[in-house]
């Protein structure tokens, strides 16, 4: 019964975590939608909740993250929005995970993950218009696609130390808590 | 299955090398085909053609039937979209176009604007579709 009873608050707590995540990516996915930048180019924020999910994660997990952001794009912003996401989500989390187990940086892993993301958007709008009008976009979804890897892997590096401190404090604060009410 | 923790470095030598190689690569097929200038516009929309708009004339406001709510500006050889009914409007951010091959979309509509060279009145559209 105990036993039953850890599974099923680690459940509990995968399920929090994990809807914690999804609701970020969210977050961050309108913050980045009130930028002005031009051509639809966005800087990719939620591609950071990929790369955790990713690393830290199980893929099945990092995987159901990822299609619902995109049912969440399409809810929120339309179909053809949840369309591009998903494709270029997919296409960038199969992408990062094969760089990652071919032991890759983690900038390349970020930077190819942004293009790959960008790659998928415009093959996903080619067929949706069923024409190739959009390849001349090409190099500056490549630059756009680079240039927001970099800065997702720029801020993961600076990130997650300090969110393994804080984890680590907060475990420390919890237990001394139990210590006391015991 | 959980993800094994790799040690990962943050960054290699390498990395400049195939980021620069791709970026490089991009550019090549991307503009290479652009060099030309276009001297006519093909306005389509989900694939069928709706109208080819002369880029020497100027007309600072076209509508187009079948396009409604789309206003274009046709101005110094060049073509823009200065309205859409759409909500994201990013075609009306897109800047000015005027070289062949050069194009303007809006996703929601399916709406492509394409600039080519003269007589080219139709989309090229793929050959066969596969899955």
């Amino acid at each position: 019964m105990k036993h039953n009873g850890t599974m099923h608050s680690q459940a509990i707590y995968r399920l929090a975590r994990n809807g914690i995540l999804l609701a970020l990516a969210a977050a961050f996915s309108f913050l980045e939608s009130l930028l002005p930048f031009p051509g639809g180019i966005r800087i990719g924020l939620s591609g950071l909740i990929t790369m955790y999910a990713l690393l830290h994660l199980r893929f099945s997990e990092a995987l159901g993250i990822t299609v619902l952001k995109s049912a969440l794009a399409a809810l929120t912003r339309g179909m053809t929005a949840g369309l591009l996401s998903f494709s270029g989500s997919m296409l960038s989390l199969l992408g990062m995970l094969l760089l990652w187990r071919l032991g890759s940086s983690l900038l390349l892993m970020s930077s190819l993950g942004g293009w790959l993301h960008n790659l998928g958007q415009l093959l996903c709008a080619s067929i949706l218009l069923q024409s190739d009008a959009l390849f001349w976009y090409f190099p500056v979804l490549t630059a756009a696609g680079i240039c927001s890897g970099v800065l997702t892997a720029c801020l993961f590096h600076t990130l997650l130390p300090k969110l393994r401190l804080a984890a680590h404090f907060q475990q420390r604060a919890s237990s001394t808590e139990r210590r006391i009410n015991s | 299955m959980k993800n094994a923790q790799k040690p990962m470095v943050f960054f290699k030598g390498t990395d400049v090398v195939i980021l620069a190689i791709l970026l490089l690569c991009s550019v090549l097929a991307g503009w290479l085909p652009l060099r030309s200038k276009g001297t006519q516009a093909v306005i389509a929309m989900g694939g069928i053609t709706l109208a080819v708009v002369d880029l020497e004339q100027e007309q600072p406001a076209l509508q187009i039937a079948g396009a409604e709510g789309f206003v274009f500006c046709v101005a110094d050889g060049a073509i823009s979209v200065t309205e859409a009914p759409c909500e994201a409007k990013i075609c009306c951010k897109s800047h000015r176009i005027d070289a062949a091959g050069q194009s303007i979309v809006c996703l929601p509509c399916q709406l492509t604007v394409l600039v080519t060279e003269a007589h080219t009145d139709s989309i090229p559209l793929p050959d066969a579709v596969i899955g």
